[in-house]
């Protein structure tokens, strides 16, 4: 991506947060919009690019949010020092997790993942004197900046958006070092990747690892701008969003990530007040949405708009 | 109750939980053997059949005779209509993709269940009585005999249809070589459609056997998918027998750790399982080394 793309990106929640101020109610699906942003930019990493293919999201995004809350409520040290935690934490159980369910490909990694993400969940109800169980942990505050002037949660947006905006560079850097388009062969042709001498396993827990930092990371703004984390709170309905974001948006491609991320929790907003047609119409769209659109939104407009030169 | 005490009870429950997740097991290797695709709404297809024979049983007060058939039916028929409409347009897409159609068929059939039908599990009566039949220190329920012996038939069915048909010879030849499959002309479309149909036919017939024992429930696919996997994977999901004998594994390993131990962490014990198989024998404990 180019300066001045990054650059919209980077004004885009900005500007909104800034003029939505005094609206906490779009001020907060614009939170939930940047939190999911970074889920499905991780899962583009590890799924879209690297090829392997995860729905463990829910699990590193609990796994992050318990480290952060237990970090700033039990010890009583600032928000920064959860947020850092929430990384640490998710990425070394990412890694070790990785490395021996990476054996694994495509569709048995899909539910061995998900079953991670049913075993965090059935610890995080059941491991009561460190989760809180059923009951969660509550109490935490959002974290702010102290600048005049400005709306509280708009300064909790402006923080969040550092981050997001710090894991878009990194991605978008990623996705064109050396070091990314070795991680891009293993989707492509693993033999291929062995062939040309890049170490496979490495290169396969380093995106899962990253990918489980990054989820966790987000899990520290969820629990602390929600201010209550339970085991609800990170169930499977959280990877399966994080993984349709993705590929909804475009399959590899951080624009779709974004995009989806942003379509989806706005089409989620109305659904919330409708429990009963929710399910239907989530599972509905993505449907359709694969298979009007093959490659995802982003790539197929792509398609459209330039067309291949003629040879 | 001692612990020895209860070893044939929990064996008893244990089979009887087993024999489903065989079937489920066995679902899995038909869908993956014909498509390569993991289907994550596999225990939703059961839950359409859970739904069909309390329709059956209970709205409609059908004889058993007429509601059983009717039910391996309603679930073939619906899932192979979703095969065509969804399913058969991805078929060559990656695999990311393919997870996330069934995964999103999954969420639609158990939203369309909870919309149309309701949320709330409903009970469906035994087939013949409660009065549960004493053997060897166990109580067993007639119910646990119907399933059983379903399985059989299922089964043998299947063990027909597997070295008999054109269909089942080709579903095989498929699993052990996709790309000769296709050299040779076999049909990969048709192929699709009849694997999600049979593993709809086996869910439904499934289905049928056991809802008087976990009742109707509409939430329950997703944990069902969960344990039938394990199954096929523990067993070798590259063979019908491994893959059936996994999930029986399963279903009495699943039954003791609740009885003896606690039913709080079942899940996290056949995940558990799943990564000691992962790490030690990736072909499954009865399944051929690669």
């Amino acid at each position: 991506m180019g300066k001045l793309e990054l650059g919209i990106y980077l004004a885009l929640p900005v500007v909104a947060g800034f003029l939505l101020q005094g609206n906490d109610y779009a001020l907060t699906i614009l939170a939930f919009m940047l939190i999911y942003g970074v889920l499905a930019m991780a899962t583009t990493i590890c799924t879209g690019h690297a090829g392997q293919v995860t729905l463990a999201q829910a699990g590193f995004f609990g796994i992050g949010a318990y480290a952060a809350v237990l970090v700033t409520l039990d010890l009583d040290l600032p928000f920064v020092f959860g947020f850092i935690a929430s990384l640490v934490v998710s990425g070394a159980v990412g890694y070790a997790l990785g490395v021996p369910i990476l054996r694994v490909k495509g569709h048995f990694l899909g539910l061995i993942t998900l079953a991670f993400t049913q075993v965090v969940y059935e610890v995080a109800l059941h491991w009561e004197s460190l989760t809180g169980g059923f009951n969660g942990l509550f109490g935490m505050t959002k974290p702010v900046l102290p600048i005049p002037g400005i709306e509280p949660l708009y300064s909790f947006i402006l923080i969040l958006t550092a981050f997001w905006f710090a894991v878009l560079l990194a991605a978008d850097n990623l996705v064109h070092s050396r070091y990314g388009r070795a991680m891009h062969m293993l989707k492509v042709t693993e033999q291929g990747a062995q062939a040309c001498g890049i170490n496979v396993s490495r290169y396969k827990s380093d995106a899962f690892a990253l990918s489980a930092a990054l989820c966790g990371g987000a899990g520290a703004f969820y629990g602390h701008f929600i201010g209550y984390i339970g085991p609800d709170s990170f169930t499977i309905d959280v990877s399966i969003a994080a993984i349709a974001m993705a590929i909804v948006g475009g399959i590899g491609d951080l624009r779709g990530a974004i995009l989806g991320s942003v379509l989806l929790t706005f089409l989620n907003e109305p659904l919330r007040n409708h429990p009963l047609y929710q399910p239907v119409m989530y599972g509905a769209v993505i449907l359709l949405a694969l298979i009007v659109l093959p490659e995802g939104i982003v790539p197929s407009v792509l398609r459209i708009a330039r067309p291949r030169p003629p040879a | 109750m001692t612990d020895l005490a209860m070893m044939p009870q929990l064996l008893a429950s244990g089979i009887m939980m087993g024999c489903v997740y065989g079937l489920l097991a066995l679902c899995f290797y038909v869908v993956h053997a014909g498509t390569g695709i993991i289907n994550f709404a596999q225990g939703d297809f059961v839950v359409l059949g859970l739904i069909a024979i309390w329709t059956c049983i209970v709205a409609f007060h059908m004889p058993l005779l007429l509601a059983i058939p009717l039910t391996v039916l309603a679930t073939g028929l619906t899932v192979g209509l979703l095969e065509r409409l969804l399913i058969a347009p991805a078929r060559s897409r990656e695999p990311s993709v393919q997870l996330l159609i069934t995964l999103a068929l999954g969420i639609l059939i158990r939203g369309l269940i909870q919309l149309l039908w309701g949320s709330q599990p409903q009970s469906v009566p035994s087939f013949s009585g409660d009065a549960p039949i004493h053997l060897a220190g166990a109580a067993i329920l007639p119910q646990a005999l119907w399933i059983v012996g379903g399985t059989m038939v299922i089964l043998a069915v299947l063990h027909f249809v597997f070295t008999r048909t054109l269909f089942g010879l080709a579903l095989r030849g498929a699993a052990g070589d996709r790309e000769g499959a296709r050299v040779i002309g076999l049909n990969a479309g048709l192929i699709s459609f009849y694997a999600f149909g049979l593993s709809a036919l086996i869910s439904g017939a499934a289905a049928a056997v056991i809802a008087p024992v976990i009742s109707a429930n509409p939430l329950i696919g997703l944990s069902l998918s969960l344990k039938g996997f394990a199954g096929a994977i523990l067993g070798g999901i590259d063979r019908p027998q491994t893959a059936v004998l996994g999930g029986v594994f399963i279903g009495i390993l699943e039954t003791f750790v609740a009885g003896l131990i606690s039913s709080d962490y079942q899940n996290m014990f056949v995940f558990g399982v799943l990564m000691l198989v992962i790490v030690i024998r990736p072909a499954g404990l009865l399944g051929k080394r690669t």
